[in-house]
């Protein structure tokens, strides 16, 4: 017996082992009635985007943030400071795990806009207090 | 035994240094008395050893004293090694001499009328106190561009993060480089502006001195994060660019003197509330380079692997001599390799590693300073790119942005190295 018919027989066996005869049948005739693209196409599981990927604010807030550095649980941290905190008060809020979950907390209170400025407007603070270059005299 | 206290005296006040010694050795506090052979000109290295294996000096001051030219250098080796001068009083020192200098105000003790218990009491907690607190640890060379202060901070950086230890660095030098490392512009200028820096400790006079009960207050927090927060501080004494006054002739041998009793005093405050006084200090030899080597308990001395390592060790070992007035023992000391494995060099050089380590392996003095681990070269071991923020200032260092495992367990390993050299449990 040739190689290729003893791979063929043992995967035969294996479905066999698997299905019942009325299911073999079925499965026959779509390998009848499709070509491989389509079949190998059907068995394949569908990736759905991440819900992260869906979530056009989390990216936004992301990239704005890259400057910091930080992790991001730090850097989520610094920004619900930044937009719920007064300016020298102690931070009352509990630390969040990541920016989507800062995310989550501040949409309870601010538009997607809002957070988009407010993430906007933390790095503009850090840039004022971290840009002053040393200049030669 | 550690020695406690060397207990410096003149015979006419020997029953004043009686009580004193009966004090401290009835509390199991181990010390030593001035010795005729010791105190001969041609011994001063000698003195000077036996003042430095003590923690402590008790000066027992009196007429006497004022006059005594062995007391006063006995004094003079005390502040040359760091260690604090503790004033009994066996009778009101006369006004105008060297004991002026030499009196920390905050450790005078009045035995005129015997040594009282109050008075006995708080001699005997100064000496205690000046036995306990942590280490300081001056990392130094006389070489410029080796790594001490990007290694100062890497290095003790994760001695906090991985081993939990309270680290407190103390930025000598007036490039300030450290300082800058950390701390972003416009908080640096405020802290210069607030008279909060090593210039205000420096400084003895007004509108920039600042008092010695207000040292507490300059540390700067350099761990900020509220996420996986320790218990250990990570802070900072601030330097400045001002700090350059003392490295030329601009400043008087009072201002100096007064400086360095100063800045013996912040290290001394600071020793009682962290495990770890880092001293970044300035290459070359100043007046800077005099204040951090007198405060150290142990000196870590950076080294690139490269032809002339060795100059810049000799040099340092020469200049240490010199401020201490007496050898550098080899348990006081640790040689750091730092930028090892960079391969474009290597293409030029050599194994210029190997030839580094075994060239400071052979040398007499050096060879049992060597750390068994070296820092490899790295990307990481650099300032903060420019466009980058780091609102909490240890993020800056590798362990928080290096993903290269092998440069975090060097630095970690190094700095359990030099704290245990350092003496640290």
């Amino acid at each position: 017996m040739s190689a290729a018919r003893r791979t063929g027989a043992r995967l035969m066996a294996q479905l066999a082992h698997t299905y019942t005869r009325k299911e073999l049948a079925a499965l026959f005739a779509l390998v009848r009635a499709y070509d491989d693209a389509e079949l190998l196409g059907a068995v394949e599981p569908t990736k759905s985007p991440p819900k992260s990927a869906q979530d056009t604010l989390l990216q936004d807030v992301r990239t704005i943030l890259h400057p910091i550095l930080a992790r991001s649980a730090e850097k989520a941290d610094l920004l619900i400071e930044h937009m719920t905190t007064a300016e020298g008060a102690s931070p009352a809020h509990p630390i969040p795990k990541g920016i989507a979950h800062a995310l989550r907390t501040l949409r309870k209170s601010f538009s997607d806009e809002e957070i988009r400025a407010g993430a906007r407007g933390l790095i503009a603070k850090l840039a004022r207090s971290h840009s002053s270059r040393e200049t030669v005299v | 035994m550690t020695t406690a206290a060397y207990i410096a005296y003149e015979p006419e006040d020997a029953e004043t240094a009686g009580a004193v010694i009966a004090a401290l050795q009835a509390e199991g506090l181990g010390i030593v008395q001035p010795l005729a052979e010791l105190r001969r000109p041609e011994a001063a290295a000698q003195l000077a050893g036996a003042v430095a294996e003590a923690r402590c000096l008790v000066l027992v001051v009196s007429s006497v004293a004022a006059r005594s030219e062995n007391m006063r250098r006995e004094a003079a080796f005390a502040l040359a090694n760091g260690r604090p001068i503790i004033s009994v009083l066996a009778e009101a020192p006369p006004p105008d001499t060297w004991l002026s200098h030499a009196i920390d105000p905050q450790n005078v003790f009045d035995a005129s009328n015997g040594l009282a218990p109050p008075q006995r009491a708080g001699l005997i907690s100064a000496v205690r106190a000046s036995t306990a607190g942590g280490r300081v640890i001056a990392m130094l060379n006389i070489k410029g561009g080796v790594g001490k202060t990007i290694l100062s901070a890497n290095l003790f950086a994760a001695a906090h993060l991985i081993d939990n230890r309270s680290v407190v660095f103390v930025d000598i030098d007036p490039q300030h480089n450290l300082t800058q490392y950390f701390i972003p512009p416009e908080e640096r200028h405020q802290l210069r502006n607030q008279n909060r820096t090593l210039y205000a400790v420096l400084q003895s006079r007004p509108p920039h001195a600042i008092s010695r009960e207000q040292f507490n207050a300059l540390p700067v927090a350099l761990n900020r994060g509220r996420i996986g927060q320790s218990k250990a501080a990570f802070d900072m004494v601030a330097g400045d660019e001002r700090l350059f006054e003392y490295t030329l002739d601009m400043r008087s041998a009072q201002d100096r003197s007064e400086a360095l009793v100063r800045f013996q005093a912040l290290i001394s405050q600071l020793r009682n509330r962290y495990q770890a006084v880092v001293i970044d200090v300035n290459p070359c030899a100043t007046f800077l380079t005099r204040c951090a080597i007198s405060a150290a308990d142990h000196i870590v001395a950076p080294v690139r692997p490269e032809k002339y390592s060795l100059t810049g060790l000799n040099m340092l070992e020469h200049v240490v001599r010199e401020i201490r007035c007496r050898s550098l023992r080899p348990d006081e000391f640790s040689v750091l390799l730092n930028g090892v494995g960079d391969r474009t060099r290597a293409r030029v050089l050599g194994d210029v590693d190997t030839m580094t380590r075994s060239e400071i392996q052979a040398a007499p003095f050096f060879g049992s300073a060597l750390l068994p681990h070296a820092i490899p070269y790295s990307g990481a071991l650099r300032a903060t790119p420019a466009d980058r923020y780091a609102p909490n200032p240890i993020n800056v260092t590798a362990l928080m942005r290096e993903r290269q495992r092998d440069v975090k367990d060097s630095l970690t390993a190094a700095a359990a190295d030099i704290l245990r050299r350092a003496g640290l449990p």
